[in-house]
C-alpha cells in the first residue's frame, strides 16, 4: 500500500515548547496600548483644527447671510445714528477676518465672548442650558441603546422568529415617519390632548427629580424613538450575518448556551457597526433635542441657539456650534476606542 | 469507567438527513449506519456533496433546523440516545463528550476573542477548574496540540496565526474537556500538504493517548489510509461500504470504492484515472442503485431495486446488488 506510515510521536515531540519570554507586565501593557494611544492622540491633534474650520464656517456664513444684526438688536425705529454707534460697540465695523480672529483670541483665553442682547457671557447662558441638553440626550442615547440593541441582537439571531417580525414592522413604521413629525406628534397626544404626562413648561433639574424625571419623559422617548428604529435595523442585519459565521457555529459546538453565545460572541462580533451607527446618532439627536426643546419650552441649548439664531446673536450661535462640534467629535473618539476594542483585526491597520 | 466493550462509543443509525426549505422535506442523507468503538479511528469517505458534514452536524443537533433537519434515525453515545436529549442536556455533551473539529479553520474561530479566551470557555462551561487552573490547562492544551511558545500564542487573536496554527487551536478546543469522541470534519482540507499531514498524525497521536472514539471526515481515501482503523465510503447520501482499512484497501467489495482507490495517486502506476460522471444532485437520486449512472458493473436490474447496506464478512458491509458476483481489484493486487 502506498503513503501508509505508522502514527508518529508528534505529540511527545513539540510537547516540551512552554517556556514563554517573561517580558514585564507594565511594558507589556503600554506595548498592546501602544496603538490605542495614537489613536487617541491623532484624533486630539485633528480635533484643534476641526473646531477651528466649523467656527469659521458658520462665522462666515452668518456674516453674510444675516442681515445688519445691530439694527435687528435695535429694531426697526432706530436711528441711524445709534445702528451705526451698536456696529462699533459690536465691532461690526472691523474687517470679517480681524473679527474672527478677536473672536478665536477670545476662545483661546478660555472666553466665547458676551451675547449681543444684555451683555450675558455666552458661557454663562451655555452653562444655563446644558444641564437640560445633557439630560435629555444622554437619557435618550442610553434608551436608544438599551432598546435597540438587545432587540436587535436578539432578532437578527432568530431570524424569523415572532420578535424579529414584529420589531421590523414597527422599526419600519417608525423609520418612514420624518423625525421631527415623531417628536411633535408625541407631544401634542401625549401631554396636550391625553395629559398622561405634564405638558409644556420650565423645567427645574434642581427641584424634585421625580417630577424633572417625569418632564424629561415625553422629549426623550420623542428624540429616541426615530433612532431607536435605526439602531435596532443596524443592529439586527449585523446579528443576522454574525449568527450565520462558523465560528458561531464551534461555540456551540463548544457546548455554550444560546444566551451566553448571543451576550458574548454575538454582541462583540456584531456591535461594530451599531456602535459607530450610536455615534452618529448623537449629533443627530443634538439637533432633533433643539427642535423639541423649543416646541416644549424647555431651556437646553437647543432652544437657546434657536433663538439666537433668529435674532442674530452671533456669538451665542458660535458658542453652541462649538461646544456641540466638541461633543459629537468626542463621541466620534469614543466610538473608535469601542471599534478598537471590539475589532480586534482592524487594530494593526 | 466501566462501559462495556461491546457498546460503540458512537453509534449511528438509520440517518435521514432532509432539506426543509419551502414545501417538502428533500432528503440529502439517507440511510447512513455507522458505529466507532473507543480507541478506534473511522475514516468518513466521500466526495464532496455527499453529506459527510451534513452527518458530523447531525450528530452534534447543530444543524439548522430551519434548513435542514434530522428527520429520521438515532445517534447514541454509549447507548444514549441523543436525537431526543433536551437541549439543555444536549449542550452538556457538545463539547464535554462529544467534540467536534471543523473544516475551515479560517472561519471557525472567532476573530474577535483571543485564542486563550475561545479554548477557555469550553473549559468553564465543562468544568469546575477555578481562573487559575483553567489558564494553565489552556497552555497545557496549546503545548500539547504542538504550538510552541503558548504563552504568548494564548493572548493572540486568530488573524495572527498561520492556518495550520490554527487548526491547531481548533484542535485543542475539540479535546479540552477530554471528550470520548471526537468528530474531525475534514480537518485538513484548508491546509497546504505539509501541514496536513502534521495535522492528521497529530489528530491520530491524541486518539490514541486520549483513548477517544475518532471519526475522520475526508474526500480523500490517502488521508484515512495513514490514520484509520475503519474506513465507511459515502456515496449520494449513503454509506456504500465500510471496513476496516487493510480490507477495505486490499478487498473492495463495492465498484465505487475500487473506482476511488484506482484514482488514487501511486495506484496503477501514477496514472490518474477520475471517476467518470457526476454524483447526483442532492435530494435527486436515482432509482435504485445510486452509483448505477456511474458504474462499469451496472445492470438493468441496479436501477430497479434499492440495494441494502448487507455484511459480506465480519465487519466488512457493502452496498451492491452484485457485490457476490464481482471480482474488485483493491490496491497492490
Ligand atoms: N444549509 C444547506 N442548504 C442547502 N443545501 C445544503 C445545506 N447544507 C448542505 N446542503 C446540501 O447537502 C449536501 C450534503 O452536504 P454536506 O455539506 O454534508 O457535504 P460534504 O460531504 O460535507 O461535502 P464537502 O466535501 O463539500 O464538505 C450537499 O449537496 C449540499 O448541497
Ligand atoms: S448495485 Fe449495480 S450499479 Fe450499483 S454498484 Fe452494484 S453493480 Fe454497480
Ligand atoms: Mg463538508
Amino acid at each position: 500500500m502506498s503513503g501508509i506510515s505508522g502514527r508518529g510521536p508528534v505529540v511527545a515531540l513539540v510537547g516540551g515548547a512552554t517556556a514563554g519570554r517573561g517580558a514585564k507586565p507594565a511594558n507589556r501593557f503600554v506595548q498592546k496600548a501602544a496603538p490605542l494611544l495614537r489613536m487617541v492622540a491623532r484624533r486630539v491633534g485633528i480635533a484643534v483644527p476641526l473646531l477651528v474650520l466649523v467656527s469659521f464656517s458658520v462665522f462666515a456664513i452668518s456674516s453674510i447671510s444675516t442681515a445688519d444684526p445691530a439694527r435687528a438688536i435695535l429694531g426697526e425705529g432706530a436711528t441711524p445714528q445709534s445702528v451705526a454707534q451698536l456696529r462699533h460697540q459690536l465691532g461690526l465695523d472691523q474687517s470679517f477676518l480681524h473679527r474672527y480672529w478677536d473672536w478665536l483670541s477670545g476662545v483661546a483665553h478660555g472666553g466665547l465672548g458676551n451675547s449681543w442682547y444684555g451683555n450675558i457671557p455666552v458661557l454663562t447662558k451655555i452653562s444655563q442650558g446644558l444641564p437640560t441638553t445633557i439630560s435629555l440626550v444622554l437619557a435618550a442615547m442610553i434608551l436608544t441603546a438599551v432598546v435597540g440593541i438587545p432587540l436587535g441582537l436578539y432578532a437578527g439571531m432568530r431570524r424569523g422568529g415572532k420578535v424579529d417580525t414584529i420589531a421590523n414592522s414597527l422599526a419600519a413604521i417608525g423609520l418612514a415617519m420624518p423625525e421631527f413629525w415623531v417628536a411633535l406628534v408625541l407631544i401634542l397626544l401625549l401631554s396636550v390632548k391625553l395629559r398622561v404626562l405634564p405638558g409644556t413648561g420650565a423645567l427645574t433639574l434642581s427641584g424634585d427629580p421625580w417630577q424633572a424625571a417625569r418632564h424629561l419623559i415625553i422629549p426623550v422617548v420623542a428624540i429616541a424613538l426615530p433612532q431607536i428604529c435605526a439602531l435596532y435595523r443596524q443592529t439586527r442585519a449585523s446579528a443576522a450575518i454574525v449568527a450565520q459565521q462558523d465560528y458561531v457555529r464551534t461555540a456551540r459546538a463548544g457546548g455554550i448556551s444560546e444566551w451566553s453565545l448571543l451576550r458574548t460572541r454575538v454582541a462583540k462580533n456584531a456591535l461594530v457597526a451599531p456602535v459607530t451607527l450610536l455615534g452618529l446618532q448623537l449629533g443627530r439627536m443634538i439637533g432633533i433635542a433643539a427642535v423639541v426643546e423649543s416646541v416644549y419650552g424647555l431651556h437646553g441649548i437647543g432652544s437657546i441657539a434657536v433663538q439666537a439664531a433668529l435674532t442674530s446673536d452671533l456669538p451665542v450661535v458660535l458658542g453652541v456650534v462649538l461646544v456641540t462640534a466638541a461633543v459629537v467629535m468626542a463621541a466620534n473618539l469614543l466610538t473608535d476606542i469601542a471599534t478598537y476594542y471590539l475589532a480586534p483585526k482592524a487594530r494593526n491597520s | 469507567m466501566n462501559r462495556t466493550a461491546d457498546v460503540a462509543a458512537l453509534s449511528i443509525g438509520g440517518l435521514e438527513i432532509s432539506l426543509v426549505q419551502g414545501g417538502r422535506p428533500v432528503p440529502v442523507v439517507t440511510g447512513v449506519n455507522l458505529s466507532v468503538n473507543k480507541k478506534e479511528v473511522l475514516g468518513l469517505v466521500g466526495e464532496s456533496g455527499s453529506g459527510k458534514s451534513l452527518t458530523s452536524l447531525a450528530a452534534t443537533r447543530l444543524l439548522d433546523p430551519r434548513v435542514v433537519r434530522t428527520t429520521a434515525g438515532s445517534v447514541k453515545l454509549f447507548g444514549k440516545e441523543l436525537l431526543t436529549l433536551p437541549e439543555a442536556e444536549m449542550r452538556r455533551v457538545r463539547g464535554k463528550e462529544i467534540g467536534i473539529i471543523f473544516q475551515d479553520p479560517m472561519t471557525s474561530l472567532d476573530p474577535a476573542f483571543t485564542i486563550g479566551y475561545q479554548l477557555n470557555c469550553g473549559l468553564r462551561w465543562h468544568t469546575d477548574l477555578t481562573r487559575a487552573a483553567a489558564r494553565n490547562r489552556v497552555l497545557e492544551l496549546l503545548g500539547l496540540v504542538g504550538i510552541g511558545d503558548p504563552r504568548r500564542r494564548v493572548d493572540q487573536y486568530p488573524h495572527q496565526l498561520s492556518g495550520g496554527t490554527r487548526q491547531r487551536v481548533m484542535i485543542a478546543m475539540a479535546i479540552a474537556c477530554e471528550p470520548k469522541v471526537l468528530i474531525a470534519d475534514e480537518p485538513t482540507t484548508a491546509l497546504d500538504a505539509t501541514t496536513q499531514a502534521q495535522i492528521l498524525e497529530l489528530i491520530a497521536s491524541l486518539a490514541t493517548t486520549m483513548e477517544m472514539a475518532t471519526v475522520i471526515t475526508t474526500h480523500d481515501l490517502g488521508v484515512v489510509a495513514d490514520v484509520c482503523d475503519r474506513v465507511a465510503v459515502m456515496y449520494a447520501g449513503q454509506i456504500v461500504e465500510c471496513a476496516t482499512t487493510d480490507e477495505l484497501f486490499y478487498r473492495p467489495k463495492h465498484p465505487y470504492t475500487e473506482r476511488l482507490l484506482q484514482s488514487l495517486p501511486g495506484v496503477r502506476a501514477g496514472r490518474l484515472q477520475g471517476i467518470p460522471g457526476q454524483p447526483p444532485r442532492s435530494g435527486r437520486f436515482p432509482q435504485g442503485c445510486r452509483f448505477a449512472p456511474r458504474c462499469p458493473y451496472a445492470r438493468p436490474g441496479c436501477s430497479a431495486d434499492d440495494p441494502e447496506l448487507t455484511r459480506v464478512q465480519t465487519d466488512h458491509a457493502a452496498r451492491c446488488l452484485r457485490e457476490a458476483e464481482l471480482e474488485l481489484t483493491g490496491v497492490g493486487a
